[in-house]
């Protein structure tokens, strides 16, 4: 037994007996004790907000851009302003200034020893995801990532980077219990690494900052853990170390410095490319900056190989250009994208336009979530185009989910279709 | 050269008896000055009474908890509060912004209604300065301890470091870092400043030894002279005038700590002067809670008269009466702006996972000081006592209901969660009450509780150019 | 062995203390001083004093205080080390205003009780007039005029009469100790 195992959860084996696996004449009795399952989501409704977007194949058909007419900023002055109509790749490596009351400065660092030539992004396509969540295993075991145990999951303190979201939405809103005809909407959410993110903001210490290529840096040793940047993250994808998960074992945290260490057979299974975190700090998805590292360093050793090869030069009197040193479209691939048995999860350089992730973000149904705060989010969703079948007796015209953002936005167009 | 001219009785009064206008007297029956140092010097120079000891030892016991909660905390890790995702902050920010609300009162008092020349400031403004320090003591604990590594907590300082990393000056956080310590100092000066007379006083009655050395040290040699006061009185205008936009200000900056994140119920410009309303209303309300038993206790019926209680009620009335309008305002500029997100988080207010703290802190904020329309409750000087402790019940509520319902519940469902205190969260903060104790009981008993010469100033025997 | 340091004299009013130290004056003394338990409105220009210098210390701490902020802040979020931090501006006049309004107050704070301190030449913790037996009366109910042995008018007899004609009570010379 593990040290997560120990003491949680019933061992069935009592019930097998000799070689079947089938057994028949069982009876059930209530014990009248009760059983409080860990649960990382405890609300399963979106109340009505255009978090999932989501349409039928005639409703797409009609409008392509359904995804950009829902939730607040489909309402609100628009965000990039007189700059809206910006290509992907402008707006990624110029910031421009949209409706925002100040000018941002270049967040390439263009004129810094370290300019930016790439510009990271990231697409989950929501249609794509089947909700599997072998995204969140891999970023664990990637990420060192830290196992909490049942009772820290109960009091909410689950470390995972990326997150499955599970919503239910029904035809008939009753908040307090879970309805019997629902749709299910999945969408992983993880550090948006937004352009104007909103939880740099409130760091007294720089201990998060923008980098030059559009990442939203995480300095663990600069972190004193005041904890205001996960409070202001609106997406609520900040994880903060309450307690010392990795060194003390996971059943006695709470006697500290008395308790005992973790078993060091543990610290063995971690990846050596990335820094284990300690009590006091705030983690999030970094879009495995160790891999990005990685090939950029690899892209660049090459570049100089070849150089060298080339004109014999050497050392600092090397000129590489740009072009050589920038990472080819597909090379960087995040834990979670490498996992995704869909393919759902697309990473890449926006400020080309000929990547992957660049086309995918000019699909019609790209929206960003929260998209109406300004955030900028360099993460976007692909929203979900549901096809039932018209001849099924639990055919709806409209998903739930959209309908209920339609009753919640627009609660006088009752039956309206936007 | 300044001559008082002699004004001539205008016709009127040849032909019109006026009615005598009711000037209520500061000090009552008749005191002379030397009523008034035999006073104040008496209950620092008599023994001490066996009811402090007995009131000393608790505190001590009770600050205790304090101390210990905060070692376990320090050695363990956050996680022994209740914080979690989403409520990272739990009630650390809560009690942090409660102790530092009920310190503004004892500026206002000393600098503001000085500036407004309102002389019944006289006999309760050393007190409440000794409350304001006391109490941002109290707070400065939360703030520095709440952080996940308190041993690098000196990063919020602008000082170099091995990171060679500076603060971030657009956090409210590294705001709080200059607001705070700010605060702490000027009304430290202040306090002190104001006391340099009095200690003078004790220092040349003092028999013992150790008194005389204690108060001639801290009266720097203080002597009466002219020239002395013509000085002082300008230094105490103008630190009265430092105070009054530095009250004002430090607690609009502890609302921006709510008030520049993006988060529904927390966005908005209302909280700076909401937040400072509801400081000084708290802070009444503690100026109340402990100057009513001083005044029975030490026999100071004379010096704190019924008018003060009276107005110290009526400022207690209009300051609740605008955090209850300002509750109003949040509400209908809820619905007014047409944000859904908005609109649910007052709702989820008043009738989501938090609703009981939110009845709580209505009943007690907004309805309670309303019983202090009538004079007949003012008069009563018990109900004023439990009517006090109620306004601070509902004022730590109120911080409780902005921080913790809209952390609890914001934008993305799908990370709502419920926060609960831990025994160590509830230990902390009630032990914060008796560090708070510790601290005032030795005020009382060491230093002049109030303010000698500006109480005799505002005496009759006082003016020059009276007859008598 | 004594050395005579001044003649004083003890009122028992603001008024009488008032009135005194108006013909004080205008007798020509230069070299005295009053004592009062409390500061007495319009003394000041009684005794010919201007207006106190404080406010010139506080105005310099202020404007230290301004100009360390927005330098504090100036070098290090732009020039030092600047970082991209929410798409915000490296330094603007806007976000450093609760960090140089906040030092302004606590410099010219420390301006202002440093300057009286200064000004009034403290902490001074002997002095002569601690030598007169009633001083600790100047605290409580007391006041006293206090005519310096070292002004040009003084005469030991004739100030010590003037000061009784004036209505002072227990007119005497204080003298200080030498060991």
């Amino acid at each position: 037994m593990g040290r997560v195992g120990q003491g949680t959860g019933y061992d069935v084996t009592p019930l097998l007996s000799g070689d079947s696996l089938v057994i028949s004449g069982v009876s059930i009795e209530p014990t009248g004790s009760f059983e409080i399952l860990a649960n990382v989501q405890e609300h399963w409704s979106m109340e009505g907000r255009a978090i999932v977007r989501e349409a039928n194949v005639d409703e797409y058909t009609s409008d392509t851009g359904f995804a950009s007419k829902m939730g607040a900023e489909s309402h609100s002055p628009p965000m990039w302003g007189k700059d809206q109509n910006n290509s992907l790749a402008e707006k990624a490596t110029s910031t421009p200034r949209g409706n925002s009351a100040y000018e941002h400065p270049d967040h390439t660092y263009e004129k810094s020893d370290v300019f930016g030539i790439h510009q990271w992004g990231m697409t989950i396509d929501l249609n794509q995801c089947t909700g599997c969540s072998a995204c969140v295993v891999a970023c664990q075991s990637e990420n060192n990532i830290p196992v909490v145990g049942k009772d820290q999951v109960l009091r909410g303190r689950e470390m995972h980077w990326i997150r499955l979201d599970r919503y239910f939405s029904s035809p008939t809103r009753d908040g307090a219990e879970i309805p019997s005809d629902v749709q299910v909407s999945f969408q992983g959410v993880a550090c948006m690494h937004c352009e104007t993110a909103p939880c740099e903001s409130v760091c007294p210490v720089n201990a998060t900052v923008h980098d030059e290529e559009g990442l939203n840096a995480m300095a663990y040793n600069r972190c004193v853990g005041t904890r205001y940047c996960a409070n202001n993250c609106p997406y609520k994808v900040r994880r903060f170390n309450f307690f010392d998960w990795n060194k003390r074992d996971t059943n006695e945290l709470y006697q500290g410095p008395l308790g005992e260490k973790n078993d060091s057979l543990v610290d063995l299974g971690k990846n050596p490319d990335v820094t284990v975190r300690m009590r006091g700090v705030m983690e999030k998805c970094t879009y495995c900056v160790q891999r990005i590292q990685e090939s950029k360093i690899r892209t660049k050793v090459n570049a100089q190989n070849k150089a060298k090869y080339n004109t014999g030069e050497d050392g600092a009197s090397l000129q590489l250009s740009t072009k050589d040193l920038k990472v080819p479209d597909g090379t960087i691939k995040t834990a979670c994208q490498q996992v995704c048995p869909s393919e759902a999860i697309v990473f890449g350089d926006v400020s080309d336009p000929d990547s992957k992730v660049s086309k995918l973000k000019n699909n019609s149904r790209d929206y960003s979530v929260l998209g109406y705060l300004n955030t900028r989010p360099r993460t976007t969703f692909l929203a979900k185009v549901r096809n039932p079948n018209p001849k099924m007796p639990d055919f709806v015209s409209s998903p739930y989910a959209t309908k209920e953002y339609h009753d919640r936005a627009h609660p006088s167009h009752h039956g309206d279709q936007h | 050269m300044s001559e008082v001219k002699e004004v001539e009785e205008h016709e009127i009064l040849k032909r019109v008896d006026p009615a005598p206008w009711k000037d209520v007297p500061l000090v009552l029956n008749n005191r002379s000055y030397k009523w008034v140092t035999d006073k104040i010097c008496g209950i620092v120079e008599s023994k001490t009474p066996t009811w402090w000891w007995w009131c000393f030892i608790t505190a001590l016991c009770i600050a205790s908890f304090t101390g210990m909660g905060l070692v376990y905390l320090v050695s363990t890790g956050v996680g022994v509060w209740g914080n979690n995702n989403p409520v990272n902050w739990g009630w650390a920010i809560v009690n942090f912004v409660f102790w530092i609300g009920i310190g503004h009162a004892g500026t206002l008092i000393s600098a503001v209604l000085c500036l407004l020349k309102q002389k019944w400031r006289t006999s309760i403004n050393r007190a409440s300065e000794a409350m304001t320090v006391f109490a941002v003591l109290c707070a400065g604990i939360f703030p520095l301890f709440h952080v996940g590594r308190v041993w690098f907590a000196w990063w919020l300082f602008p000082l170099p470091n091995s990171n060679a990393i500076w603060p971030q000056f657009r956090s409210p956080l590294e705001w709080d870092v200059f607001a705070v310590s700010t605060y702490a100092t000027v009304s430290i000066l202040f306090w002190y400043m104001g006391m340099i007379p009095d200690m003078a006083v004790l220092r040349d009655r003092a028999k013992e030894t150790w008194r005389k050395y204690f108060y001639g040290f801290f009266a720097m040699g203080w002597r009466n002279a002219n020239n002395h006061w013509r000085n002082f009185e300008m230094a105490y205008l103008l630190l009265a005038g430092l105070s009054t936009p530095l009250v004002l200000s430090v607690h609009t900056i502890v609302s921006f700590d709510f008030a520049v994140a993006n988060l529904p119920g927390w966005h908005t410009t209302i909280f700076p002067p909401y937040f400072v309303a509801g400081a000084i209303f708290s802070g009444f309300g503690m100026v109340l809670t402990l100057l009513l038993p001083v005044r029975s206790v030490f026999g100071l019926r004379d010096l704190i008269t019924q008018k003060h209680i009276d107005n110290m009620c009526m400022i207690t009335l209009a300051t609740g009466s605008l955090v209850g309008y300002a509750y109003a305002m949040e509400f209908f500029i809820a619905w007014y702006g047409a944000n859904s997100y908005e609109g649910f988080a007052f709702i989820n207010r008043a009738f989501g996972n938090y609703w009981w703290s939110y009845w709580i802190m209505v009943s007690c904020n907004v309805i309670c000081p309303q019983l202090f329309w009538f004079k007949k409750i003012r008069e009563n000087t018990p109900l004023v006592w439990i009517i006090s402790i109620f306004v601070n019940v509902g004022m730590w509520f109120e911080r409780f209901v902005i921080a913790n319902t809209t952390l609890s519940r914001d934008f993305l469902p799908s990370s709502w969660g419920y926060y609960s205190p831990t025994v160590v969260d509830i230990f902390t903060f009630f032990g914060t009450f008796g560090f708070f104790s510790v601290l005032f009981l030795l005020f009382l008993r060491f230093l002049p509780l109030m303010p000698m010469c500006e109480v005799k100033s505002v005496m009759p025997q006082a003016n020059p150019h009276a007859d008598h | 062995m004594d050395i005579k340091y001044a003649a004083a004299a003890s009122f028992s009013s603001a008024k009488e203390l008032y009135d005194a130290a108006g013909k004080v004056r205008e007798k020509g003394y230069k070299n005295w001083e009053c004592f009062s338990p409390i500061p007495v409105h319009g003394l000041d220009a009684q005794m010919g004093y201007s207006r106190s210098k404080v406010p010139r210390f506080t105005l310099a701490g202020g404007l230290t205080g301004f100009f360390t902020g927005m330098l504090i802040v100036w070098f290090m979020n732009e020039f030092d080390y600047p970082l991209i931090v929410g798409g915000k501006p490296y330094f603007s006049p806007i976000y450093p205003f609760p960090v140089f309004y906040e030092l302004t107050i606590l410099f010219a704070a420390f301006g202002t009780l440093f300057g009286m301190f200064f000004l009034n030449r403290l902490p001074r913790h002997n002095h002569p007039v601690f030598e007169h037996p009633d001083f600790g009366r100047t605290g409580d109910d007391q006041y006293m005029i206090v005519i310096e042995v070292d002004d040009p008018l003084f005469d030991e007899n004739d100030t010590i009469e003037f000061l009784k004609g004036l209505g002072g009570e227990s007119a005497q010379i204080i003298r200080e100790p030498i060991d």
